[in-house]
């Protein structure tokens, strides 16, 4: 809905390095992929975040993290303007992408650079493992059997599933066990190229073999693009990410590199709350 | 809030399809609109007289017109619907009464009693049953019920009819009260049961452990724990059912016996249902130069909309409420629960 | 150790609600046999291959009129009724704000609860008089079409609905346009529930009676093809009125209408379980 411009600083949108101040210090060198000033999201009557201020860097896995209900979702959902979908749902403030408002854009078009992965495996039903990741590839423009055929090939590499999968690329993807759906759907996201790949939850409906598996493709896809992994496993947060944020009750109660988020929080809140997750 | 630059979510697509989404609603309100202003004139000639008088004649449709109230009226034309409704309302009551016990049972049954292919054939069968052309039924009514009561039930009954009114009288043919009511009952019977039947396999199965848990024996846990569990959309089922057995035509048409200006007295009378007299009364009344005959029968098909309006609002409302703990029960992992995923339960 | 024993009018409730439940069901059971017996003795009994190419002439003759009457009514109201109820179920279970589905799945409700003479009629005064239509197809095919709308609709959103929103937001995170997130994905989701409620709802059509009586008329006549202006047979017809004539010939007839009908119904109904199923797995 609307994406009600109120920049709370005036900071021009190409300076995005030099804007540190409330960051912790030295932790946003890289230039800053995706930026929210002011966000707040309100369901009907209730706000569920409150003037969130967020820095992303390029090229990196930030993990978001908190407890339940405390608004992971809602924020990874303002990235890609999911929300957009729900009239009931109302987002203020301002998320920028290299330095563009996401209001700016085409939700659509936006979506396809900005790739998402949901908690439980959702391959389209009735479709084919191939068609799975063709579909999304021909509605953004991609023709031609052979281009096709070669960018599927690509994202299942990428996903490290094509070697499961190249001798049933056309069977239904719904026939693929829980963990192989689950990277046909990263594989779909990340044959649109996008530059922000979102992930909410990504294994927590998998065992733990899937898990492992899931966990070191993401250590890869780092180098592709930038991703940003809601998770409620302190521990997945700890080995993937460089950059850490700790939300609760719809605010950011701390944010800084995982390191020293985990070991010397500055925020007597973050202590508090890792040492009851753990 | 501002407004919306770009608004995607209004495509050519969204669009169409909503514009389809809104036949369902145009069509409840076109039904609705038409019988009511059809309806106008009969009731501005009869008054509350439509309702609360016997007597139901079109009047001669080949002579001259009088004029009640200002409206053009055949000569001896008078609209009393009671008979209809009474008929209607005993028919229907009746056959509540016969098909909810068996119905219920027959839910718990499927939905508890019996396991895999077993169940689902139990359930296939008896929502056969409504998938069954009401003429058929018919048909079935004439050719086995109505011999039946007419030879087997009737002498049996009527020698109870010394002590029991209701059961005293004339059996002319067999067909009436109680073969219209057998062949309701059998026709809402399925309605019951199914939606009774997924009502209680939603009672999640913890509720149910916690009932043997307690120590009840397997028919204690059904009464005790399950049925109260379900229990507005138990009334909701039969108010659904109730709906379909006034709404049902050509099965009570083809064995009630199609009584006329008589209201009935025992279960053996001839009855006729609001529906079945619409049905029956049509081609006659194309026939009336001055539509009145028509506008009449509108009044009728609008008292039979508004019934059924009601029972399908009541029939929600309860059912949809009792089904509310599958939701309570189904909590989201994480986050909060996003009006998308609230739907169901609005 | 000594287990204290229950009562024994608690222990013999048990046996008698399973009891009177068995017996419960049974008697359904027995109803729906005795039904499909019955019309299949009858039926059969006085069945001749010629009702399938002889037209009914008075109160004897053939079928083909009703049989062709009743495919093309059937044909022509699914063909109606399918298209907006399937867009109507697609647009509520993935599209709609909340509210507006609410209040289009009570529209549904109400509309299917509507009892079916009542539908006949209006079609009567507003499609056959008001537009001077006259008994034809279309006003026959429309009135059936209003009925079966709802159980389409409601079969398609269902459909969807079992999947939840997670597949809709996977195609819309994927860079799908809504349309093409309702059309690509979900019809293909609902592709088995859309299908089988489409044929329940023709078989809905095939089984109607009074909302035909004053729409589509009944005529001896095979029909020639015209949606408007001509009156159009249907075995529901023969079925009900035919077996009121007090000659042997016309109750032969009405039996094997009623044999046609049941033999119809049962098997688009198997048919759709039968996808209903298959769709699960």
């Amino acid at each position: 809905m609307a994406q009600a411009v109120s920049l709370p600083t005036s900071t021009p949108i190409a300076n995005t390095q030099v804007r540190m101040a409330d960051a912790a210090p030295g932790a946003h060198t890289a230039e800053a992929v995706l930026e929210a000033c002011g966000l707040s999201v309100h369901y009907g009557t209730r706000q569920v975040l409150h003037e969130i201020e967020l820095r992303i860097p390029r090229g990196t896995l930030t993990a978001l993290i908190g407890p339940s209900g405390c608004g992971k979702s809602t924020l990874l959902r303002c990235f890609n303007r999911l929300h957009d979908v729900n009239p009931g749902v109302r987002v203020e403030g301002e998320i920028r992408i290299n330095g563009y408002p996401v209001s700016a854009w085409d939700p659509v078009a936006l979506r396809r650079r900005v790739g998402m992965v949901f908690q439980r495996p959702n391959p389209f039903p009735g479709r084919s493992v191939f068609e799975n990741i063709a579909l999304p590839l021909r509605v953004s423009g991609v023709r031609g059997k052979r281009a096709l055929a070669q960018r599927v090939e690509q994202a299942l590499q990428a996903a490290a599933l094509w070697d499961e999968v190249k001798d049933r690329l056309h069977q239904p993807a719904q026939a693929l066990s829980g963990g192989q759906q689950q990277r046909l759907c990263i594989a779909r996201a990340l044959a649109l190229e996008p530059q922000v790949l979102l992930l909410d939850e990504p294994t927590s409906a998998l065992d733990p073999v899937s898990t492992q598996r899931i966990e070191s493709l993401l250590q890869e896809l780092k180098s592709r693009c930038t991703l940003i992994l809601v998770t409620h496993h302190l521990g997945q947060a700890r080995r993937l990410a460089e950059h850490t944020v700790l939300l609760d009750a719809g605010r950011i109660v701390e944010q800084g590199p995982t390191e020293q988020l985990f070991e010397a929080p500055s925020d007597p809140r973050t202590a508090a709350y890792l040492s009851r997750a753990e | 809030m501002k407004p919306v630059p770009k608004r995607p979510w209004v495509g050519a697509a969204s669009l169409l399809l909503g514009g389809a989404a809104t036949l369902p609603v145009l069509l409840s309100l076109l039904l609705l609109g038409v019988l009511a202003v059809d309806a106008v004139p009969a009731v501005r000639v009869m008054g509350w007289h439509l309702v609360t008088d016997s007597t139901w004649d079109l009047g001669n449709l080949y002579g001259a017109t009088t004029h009640v109230r200002g409206v053009p009226v055949p000569t001896g034309a008078h609209y009393g619907a009671l008979p209809f409704l009474v008929g209607t309302l005993w028919s229907s009551a009746l056959a509540m009464l016969v098909a909810v016990p068996v119905a219920t049972r027959a839910a718990i049954l499927t939905a508890y009693g019996l396991r895999g292919r077993w169940q689902r054939m139990a359930a296939v069968l008896i929502d056969l049953i409504a998938g069954l052309p009401s003429v058929v039924i018919g048909l079935w009514g004439l050719l086995v019920l109505v011999p039946f009561i007419q030879n087997t039930a009737a002498p049996v009954l009527t020698r109870l009819g010394r002590w029991i009114p209701w059961l005293d009288g004339p059996v002319t043919s067999g067909m009436g009260l109680l073969a219209a009511t057998l062949v309701l009952a059998l026709m809402v019977t399925p309605v019951i049961t199914s939606t009774l039947r997924e009502l209680l396999a939603q009672v999640p199965a913890e509720i149910r452990e916690a009932g043997f848990a307690a120590g009840l024996t397997s028919w204690e846990v059904v009464r005790l724990v399950c049925l109260p569990a379900v229990r507005s959309g138990r009334v909701g089922a039969v108010a659904l059912g109730w709906g379909r057995a006034i709404g049902e035509t050509m099965a009570v048409l083809m064995v009630g016996g199609n009584a006329a200006n008589v209201l009935p007295t025992t279960l053996f009378s001839p009855i006729s249902t609001v529906a079945a007299s619409v049905a029956e009364q049509l081609d006659a009344a194309l026939t009336d130069p001055t539509g009145m005959a028509l506008h009449a029968l509108s009044a009728l098909a609008l008292v039979l909309m508004v019934i059924s309006v009601g029972t399908s609002t009541l029939s929600r409302l309860l059912v949809r409420r009792s089904a509310q703990f599958r939701h309570a029960a189904q909590s989201p992992e994480d986050e909060e629960v996003s009006p998308w995923t609230s739907r169901a339960s609005a | 150790m000594d287990f204290p024993r229950l009562r024994l009018m608690r222990r013999l409730r048990d046996p008698l609600g399973w009891g009177i439940s068995v017996l419960s069901t049974v008697l359904v059971l027995a109803a729906l046999a005795s039904i499909i017996g019955n019309i299949l003795l009858r039926g059969l009994a006085s069945f001749r291959l010629s009702v399938f190419w002889t037209v009914t002439h008075g109160v004897a003759g053939g079928l083909e009129n009703a049989i062709l009457g009743t495919l093309w009514l059937a044909l022509w109201s699914t063909l109606l009724s399918a298209v907006p109820g399937v867009a109507a179920g697609l647009y509520c279970a993935w599209l709609a704000p909340p509210r507006w589905a609410g209040a289009i799945r009570f529209a549904c409700e109400v509309l299917s609860g509507v009892p079916s003479i009542v539908i006949g009629y209006v079609g009567y005064t507003v499609l056959v008089l008001g537009f001077g239509w006259g008994f034809c197809t279309l006003a026959g095919a429309i009135a059936l079409a209003a009925i079966q709308l709802p159980y389409i609709t409601r079969a398609t959103d269902a459909g969807l609905a079992q999947l939840g929103t997670d597949v809709r937001d996977g195609a819309l995170a994927a860079g799908l346009t809504p349309g093409q997130t309702v059309l690509r994905v979900g019809l293909r989701a609902a592709a088995p529930a859309v299908l089988s409620g489409t044929l329940l709802a023709a078989a809905i059509a095939v089984g109607e009676t009074a909302p035909l009586l004053f729409t589509a008329g009944w005529s001896p006549l095979v029909p020639d093809g015209s949606l408007l202006h001509h009156p159009v047979g249907y075995l529901t017809y023969v079925a009900w009125s035919y077996i009121e004539q007090p000659y042997p010939a016309a109750h032969a007839l009405a039996y094997n209408a009623a044999l046609l009908l049941l033999v119809l119904v049962l098997v688009l109904q198997v048919a759709a379980r039968g996808l209903a199923r298959r769709g699960l797995r």
